[in-house]
Parts: C-alpha cells; structure tokens; sequence
C-alpha cells in the first residue's frame, strides 16, 4: 500500500484488497506523492466506476446493479494542468450511514477532518434519475464541499422524453454541472477542465438551509428533497406520465410470479450449457498442445543441453508443463464463463435475478440484497465475501459470508466440466448444470439450519432495490471486465498453483523410504503418496479412497483449479511414456474411481462432486472470510463445509450403490 | 373502475397498472428515509407496474423503477393519484 500523502485521510486498511481475489482489480498507475485527490461518489448504477475507468484509464470491477464497487479504487488522472489522484468511492444515495460503505464514504466526506477531505468531490448523477441522484448533492452542499457534478445518462433520460438544462441546473445547484457519456467515453475532458477550475478556485460556502429541526432526522431529509424537487422542477422537462418502457414491457415476464423463476433457470442453464459446450473441445485442442509439442519441445531442449533424465527435466515436464500447462487449457472455460457473466451484469438482468430469488432468500432469514454476494460467488468465491459488506446488518453479513463458500465458484467448475466429460461425456453439460442446482440446494439448506440454530431472532430486512433500465451491453465493457477477472484469476490462481505444484512435487521425489534416489522415485514410494494413503481411509466409505484422488483434494484445498493440476502431475509421474494429455488422463481417473468404488463408479463419482462442491473452496477465500468476519466464524465455516461435504459424500456414495 | 379508486389496504392491494399517491409509510425511519431517498414519500405519484415473483411489487416513480417485497409495499399507504 501506498504511503498517504497529503491533503486527505486515505481509506484505511479495511477498504484495501490485502487478499488476492480471483476477480482483483487492476492495478492502474498511481498519482505522484502529494497530489491533491479528487473523489468519485454517486449513487450505484450511475456510471461511476464506468466514468472513473474512462477518464484514468485505470480498470475497476463494474456493471449494471447495485453494489458492485464494494472497495475504493484509485488511479492516476491527469488534468489540462496537474496531475490528481482520483478516488472510486463505494456507490451510496446518501451520507447517511446504512452500512459499511456508506459509513466509508461519510467518514471520508464529511466527518473527518477538513484537511484530510478531498480537494474536489465529483458526484456522478443520473439524468434520468434526477431527483434521488441529487440527495449526495444536497448534503455535500451543507459542508462546503467543491463540488463538480458529472452528469451521466443523458442517452437513457432523452429515450424518456425527460429533457435536462444542465445551465438551469448549475444555477439551481450552485455547482458546475458537466454532461458527459462515460460508456462511450465522451466528455472526460470538459470534466477533467472544470475539476481543475474548482481546484484552482476557492470553495463556496455551505447552502443556505431553510428552517429544519436538526435534531429530526426525516425533517432534515424533508428539507433536502424539498431542495433537490425545487432544482429538478427548473431545470427539467418531463411527460405528465412517463411512458411504458421496453424494460417494463420485459420486466412484466422477467419478475413475475412463474415465468421470471422459470426465466431464471433457464438463463443459469444456457450460461453453463454454453460454457460446457463450447469450451471442452478447446480445452482439448490446447492440453494436446501442452502434452505433445510443448513436452516434446522442453524435453528436446533439457537433452540438448546434457541434462535429458533429470530430476530438472522432470521437474518442468512433469510439474511445471503438466500441471500449469492443465491449468491453462482452463483459460476458455473462463474466458466464456466471465463474458457470460459480464452480458448479464451489463444488461440489467441481474437486478432482476435478484427480485426473483428474493421469496428464497427471504425463506433462509437473508434479503434478497444477500442474493447479489452469492450471485458473484458463482464467479469467484473471494470478491464475493467482500461483497456481504452491502448488507446493513452484521448477522446477515456473516451469515452470507458463511453461504458463499457453498456457491459453486468457476474454479469447482473446471473439475466438474473435467469429470463429468470423463464419465459422463453425453450428458456433460446436465451433470454440471445439476451441480449449480445442489449448490442453490445446500444454500438454501445450510441458511435454513443457521436461521433456526444461531440466528433464530434475526429480522427481516425489507427489498427494496432500484431496476436499472435494460440496456445493450457493449463490447468494451464485457471485454474489459472478462479480461480484468481472466487476469485476476491467472494471477491469483498461478500464484498459488506454482507454489502447489513446488511442493507436490518436492514431495513426489522425496522418497518416503531408502532405496530410490531423490527425483527417480516410484510415485507408489514417494512420501507424497505415504501421506495420501493415511488421508485415504477417511474417504475410503466415500468410494473414492485412492491416493491419487485423495491427494488431490487435499491440495484442493489450496486452490480448486489444484485438483486438476494434482491428478495431471501424479499420473503423468506414474506413467511418464505417456504424456499427459486429457484423454490418458479420463483413463486414469476411469481406473482409479472403478478401483476404489468397487465398481460402483458412477455412485462414487457423484459422491466426489458433492464433496467437491462442499469442502472449503480455496485459501484465498479462508483469508477474506478472517478479514470480513473474524477468526471464530471462518473456523466455525471450515469446520461446517468439511464435514457437511464429508457427510454428503458419504450418504450419496452408500446410497447410490445401494440403488447400483 | 377498480383502478381510479384507493385501495384500503396499502400499495400491497393497488391493483397492476394503476397510480397510486402516497399517503402514509408505516416503517422505521431508517426504512422510511431509505425509500423516501428512492422517490418513495408522503406525496409521491406511483405507478403500479407489476407483481414480482415473491408477490411483491415494480413501482414506477418518474422513469425509476423500483422493486419491493410484499410487507414494504403493505405498509405504504396510499390514495388514489
């Protein structure tokens, strides 16, 4: 982390992303030391993060519903005249402290010291969404504040008929106003001027306030929409009665009682029949190009320089081309699985998907707001448990933070695609979708047993969420996303697979007793397999007590994507002749399951799924859950998924044999 | 015309399609301040525009819209706009 520098009080450590995140944002260059900072505030779906990243050329996660920018971001902006540093607050209707974010960014607004305040406050308002937009404004005025206001979907509120004076409305406001269209990067510059004109000139007094009770919390809010009606009412022209949209006209199906679960489904089922569907056979085409020319070509290359047979060569062959070369054939799965993923945010659908789950996530004591964490925990697990911080209440905040490892996160999906292509190959795409429905299941399950044990006094938080209009994602947008969190997930994931595949490795070639040299170990010998066959009889009445699958999911404890690099490494070291492409590798697995089931294979396949699915998802998920809800809970969660998925993998696999 | 007139047990029972004016809002005020920031307060015109899934209701205030859940939307009293 950067040190402060002066003029403001940075987001202390709590706002900063000190754990890795699959979906971590992008590092954009930061302002020179002592920088006067400029900060970005607005309410959610006003374009702010889209804005921030238009003119910084910085990336920040975002989208089209409520929450996404969950930490700060800063970056670099260069005005016609200096350099700033500009600050991407958490999106917020008010200073008035609901929950964390908001609390954030009223600390660094309002409450803290005014030489530790920002020089300049943008606030980013929605032109078709005036009035509510204007509220931040209203209280930012009471303190004196140099404000600028960037005014954003100017395209959206013309579609209405809703036509905006930006002159009228700097009158009324007292605050230049500059209309911009961040989405198609339009007006950066005229925005980037008049920040730099607030900067060099002096900040204008607080509003004058008309008569309040400021003890009375609504009397004051009174006062203030009665100030923002007055600027709206000049500075605006509206229909009487606004027309029926094309999103109501969608919205009438998409939300409604039968056809928007429905919709639901089968807008989930489409993503992953997509993604299965389209990526396994280029998952194919790029693991035979690491097992055939790449293998070949590091083995070429080690015999060239006299070291053809060692225990170096071994070590790049076997685990660094076997297992991160696996890793890497995963690139598309994720590639389409986050554009998938971007389109809906981008569209406003998944405002909607919010709406619709709200009646279960109400039956589980959580408001559908809870929805949103655990839609992104599909995506990733670790963003998403920084995400619970939306939820006002500290209950609902650990109780989602403990449901999102349940969340079937993209990594889990690569074994399963894996898997169920290996023993499944015709109906892939089903297996995994059913896998999405059982992650929902246990949610569902697991918060049910939470509310009726730990939280059975906890209220209910009302829903009340704002629908962004539908609106045709762009191209720049899901591309930038998808690439930010393919990156995100690379560099987090190759992190930790480098360090895992080291260490199996090293524990592959030491051997467990004397008689084999030190990187020429028969893996049946090596210490790596001493330590899985004691895990072994653990799994053994899950139907799947092999060493090798064993292993492999002790290491997918350390990152699920592990699990795939774990089984690529043991069996490429048992059979080295035999390369390591996928399909030797299905034959493997198909061996091992057979073996270790007693020929109830399909029985013990499921049982390794649902374990799969249950147990702890990763380290980096450990590590935020500390962060967000303390040592207690998150050891209270490990223990939870360990033996819920134990138990799991227990009752499918005797049930399923029993049933043959 | 069912419509025209104000329905006696909140905005929960406006019928679909109908513009409803808000009378009254029987919440905490940190809800109430909530929903107010959202356009919904004592004296806002609201249109009516749909039923969500969880029997909850689409609200159309201006060109926002705005989903609520059954108890939200029962406890704001409303008249006929």
């Amino acid at each position: 982390m950067r040190v402060p520098s002066a003029g403001v009080r940075r987001p202390n450590d709590r706002t900063s992303a000190a754990t890795p995140s699959c979906h971590s944002d992008g590092s954009a260059p930061a302002a020179a030391p002592g920088s006067p900072v400029v900060a970005l505030v607005g309410p959610p779906n006003s374009g702010k993060s889209t804005l921030f990243n238009a003119v910084t050329g910085g990336r920040r996660t975002v989208g089209n519903w409520p929450g996404t920018t969950v930490e700060t971001g800063r970056a670099a902006w260069q005005l016609p005249d200096r350099e700033v540093e500009l600050l991407d607050l958490p999106g917020a209707y008010s200073l008035d402290a609901h929950s964390p974010d908001e609390q954030l960014t009223r600390d660094l607004l309002i409450d803290g010291p005014v030489v530790e305040r920002p020089a300049v406050v943008v606030v980013v308002v929605d032109a078709a969404h005036l009035s509510r937009s204007l509220y931040l404004v209203a209280q930012l005025r009471e303190v004196g504040q140099r404000l600028v206001v960037a005014l954003t979907m100017g395209d959206v509120a013309e579609g209405r008929g809703i036509g905006v004076d930006s002159a009228v409305l700097a009158g009324q406001l007292g605050v230049p106003v500059v209309p911009l269209d961040p989405r198609r990067r339009e007006g950066g510059r005229r925005l980037a001027a008049t920040v730099s004109q607030a900067l060099a000139g002096p900040a204008r007094g607080p509003r004058a306030v008309g008569e309040r009770d400021a003890s009375d919390e609504l009397a004051v809010a009174d006062e203030r929409f009665a100030w923002v009606e007055a600027a709206v009412g000049a500075a605006t022209s509206s229909p009487a009665e606004p027309p029926t949209t094309f999103s109501d006209r969608l919205d009438r199906w998409l939300t409604a009682r039968f056809v928007g679960p429905v919709a639901f489904l089968a807008v989930m089922w489409a993503v992953f029949e997509m993604t299965t569907a389209v990526a396994v056979p280029v998952q194919d085409l790029v693991g035979n190009f690491f097992a055939g020319p790449v293998t070949a070509a590091v083995e070429t290359a080690f015999a060239g320089v006299g070291l053809g047979d060692s225990w170096v060569q071994m070590f790049v062959v076997d685990g660094l081309v076997a297992g991160v070369g696996m890793l890497l054939t995963f690139v598309p799965l994720m590639v389409i699985m986050f554009a998938l993923l971007a389109l809906l945010e981008d569209s406003g659908y998944l405002a909607r998907a919010a709406v619709v789950t709200d009646r279960l996530m109400r039956a589980v004591g959580l408001p559908g707001k809870a929805f949103l964490p655990l839609v992104v925990g599909f995506g990733c697990n670790v963003p998403a448990i920084s995400a619970t911080r939306i939820l006002p209440s500290a209950r609902h905040r650990v109780m989602t933070a403990l449901l999102v490892p349940f969340t079937s996160c993209s990594a889990r999906l690569t074994v399963y695609v894996m898997v169920a292509a290996t023993f499944f190959p015709r109906h892939a795409g089903t297996v995994v979708f059913g896998m999405y429905l059982l992650s929902i299941a246990l949610i569902v399950v697991v918060g049910l047993g939470l509310r009726r044990t730990l939280w059975r006094a906890v209220g209910e938080e009302p829903l009340v969420l704002d629908l962004p209009p539908y609106q045709r994602p762009t191209l720049r947008l899901t591309a930038s996303v998808t690439w930010l969190r393919v990156r995100g997930f690379l560099r987090t994931a190759g992190g930790i697979i480098v360090a895992t595949v080291t260490v199996v490795w090293l524990l592959q070639a030491v051997p467990a007793q004397g008689g084999a040299a030190f990187g020429h170990v028969p893996p049946d010998d090596s210490l790596f397999a001493a330590l899985a066959r004691l895990v072994a009889p653990v799994f053994a009445p899950l139907g799947f007590g092999d060493w090798h699958t064993c292993s492999a999911l002790v290491v997918g404890f350390v990152a699920k994507e592990a699990v795939i690099t774990s089984w690529a490494q043991t069996y490429a070291a048992a059979d080295p002749t035999a390369g390591q492409s996928p399909v030797e590798l299905q034959g493997h697995l198909h061996a091992a399951f057979a073996a270790s089931a007693g020929g109830a294979t399909v029985a013990a396949v499921f049982a390794f799924l649902v374990f799969l699915l249950a147990y702890t998802p990763c380290v980096a998920t450990v590590a935020t859950q500390l962060r967000e809800i303390g040592a207690r809970w998150t050891a209270f969660g490990i223990a939870l998924q360990v033996s819920l998925a134990w138990a799991l993998g227990l009752a499918v696999f005797q049930v399923g044999r029993l049933l043959g | 015309m069912r419509d025209q007139q104000a329905p006696p047990g909140g905005l929960g029972t406006a019928s679909i399609g109908s513009t409803v004016q808000v009378t009254g809002i029987r919440l905490s005020d940190a809800h109430r301040l909530r929903l107010a920031q959202l356009g919904v307060r004592v004296g806002a015109r609201v249109r009516v525009l749909g039923r969500t899934s969880g029997g909850g209701r689409v609200l159309g205030i201006g060109s926002a819209r705005l989903a609520v859940d059954r108890a939200t939307a029962g406890r704001v009293e409303v008249a006929a706009a």
